[in-house]
């Protein structure tokens, strides 16, 4: 499957290898990024960079593991849940309700993430997209909707 | 407007872009390419691009089982953190832009969640157990019987978690507010393990992240 390098500024070292093994001088840019179109894909660079800076990324990413409708429909109700309890914990003062509120968020995304929402770019992303765009409301930002639609 | 892949180098072809350099105009249709046209890149010919999408071995697959989710069955908080975890995927998929437009969806859809009626300690203590007393364990068996493994890994880190929260609910309503006066607010921003205490944990005790994936919540 074809892929494109794309380095993590966080855990790159700056000066080494990936500058001397790239084929098309990908790697040696201005602004610090493996410029896309000139990477071929080849991957030398991620093999030969010693902090494990450099992924390859994939233009296309394979289909998610199908969810059964029994696990989803429970996993919902957790998720649920989760949502009600950081609703709860942001109304609550201090330090305390304000951390409560991240970490039901945290185990939010989690949940739904293992319940149909892995991939952003799959059909399930894109059909609950399509369906957004039916949202009644004045100011609900359509604009961006589309926006993913396009991008997705 | 489509985009199509050279499948050998990962080429793309923009119809919208067309290659204006190469005499090809802005707006040309793939299937409007000259029979003898190649890949700029790697040079091979027209057959060995792919429609940029989903490829043809996963269309395949057999779909039959998987689960279609509808809008109407999420709460407005709900979708909010469907948002906020697809713009934190694009993040790992070094997708700023697209990222950036989740989190304005989830953003979006938290302020107009509707508020809970009088929130307190005691109700979100009674949530807390119902969870750890009721749904993990009901989700967990459900999850097992279906080898779903994905949805057992969250379950695991969901119960730790939850129990976290608890502990920290119990020692707030024993001490209030005071308990934590000589110590700061650590948590981990890939589980949501709480931890209270002078330093920030070396690893995450539930998904085993390093310290630097803590974040501190506000100052003591
Ligand atoms: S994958 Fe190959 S072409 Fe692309 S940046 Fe790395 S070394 Fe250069
Ligand atoms: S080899 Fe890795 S660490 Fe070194 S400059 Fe390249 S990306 Fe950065
Ligand atoms: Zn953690």
């Amino acid at each position: 499957m074809a892929k494109y390098a794309v380095r993590n500024i966080r855990l790159c070292t700056k000066d080494c290898l990936c500058l001397y093994v790239c084929p098309t001088g990908a790697t040696d840019w201005e602004n610090g990024q493996i410029d896309v179109e000139t990477c071929i894909g080849c991957g030398d660079c991620a093999d030969a960079c010693p902090s494990a800076a450099i992924s390859m990324v994939p233009f296309t990413y394979p289909r998610q593991q199908p969810r059964k409708t029994e696990v989803v429909t429970v996993m919902n109700e957790l998720f649920q849940s989760k949502t009600e309890q950081e609703s709860i914990a942001s109304e609550l003062p201090g330090r305390l309700g304000a951390a409560i509120a991240r970490a039901n968020r945290l185990m939010a995304e989690d949940l739904n993430r293992e319940a149909g929402f892995m991939l952003p770019q799959s059909d399930n992303v894109k059909s609950l997209l399509r369906e957004m765009l039916d949202d009644p409301a004045d100011d609900f930002p359509a604009d961006k909707v589309r926006e993913l639609l396009k991008r997705l | 407007m489509n985009q199509y892949i050279c499948k050998l180098c990962g080429y793309i072809y923009d119809e919208a872009a067309g290659i204006p350099e190469s005499g090809i105009p802005v707006g040309t249709r793939f299937s409007d390419l000259p029979e003898d046209f190649v890949c700029p890149l790697c040079g091979v010919g027209k057959d060995e691009f792919a429609l940029l999408g989903e490829t043809t071995d996963q269309v395949e697959q057999d779909l039959s089982a998987d689960h279609k989710p509808s809008l109407d069955d999420y709460s407005d908080m709900q979708l909010s953190a469907i948002c906020s975890n697809l713009a934190r995927g694009l993040e790992l998929q070094y997708k700023p832009v697209e990222s950036a437009l989740f989190r304005d969806l989830a953003a979006y859809y938290k302020d107009r969640a509707v508020p809970v009626s009088e929130p307190s300690f005691d109700k979100l203590m009674s949530l807390v157990d119902r969870d750890l007393n009721e749904l993990i364990g009901k989700t967990n068996e459900i999850a097992k019987a279906h080898e779903d493994h994905g949805a057992q890994r969250a379950l695991v880190w969901n119960e730790k978690v939850t129990k976290i929260v608890k502990s920290c609910l119990t020692r707030y309503q024993a001490g209030g507010e005071a308990f934590l006066d000589d110590k700061n607010v650590y948590i981990c921003s890939i589980c949501g393990f709480i931890f209270l205490g002078d330093k920030v944990p070396e690893m995450c005790p539930i998904c085993k992240v390093p310290s630097w994936k803590f974040d501190t919540v506000g100052k003591r």
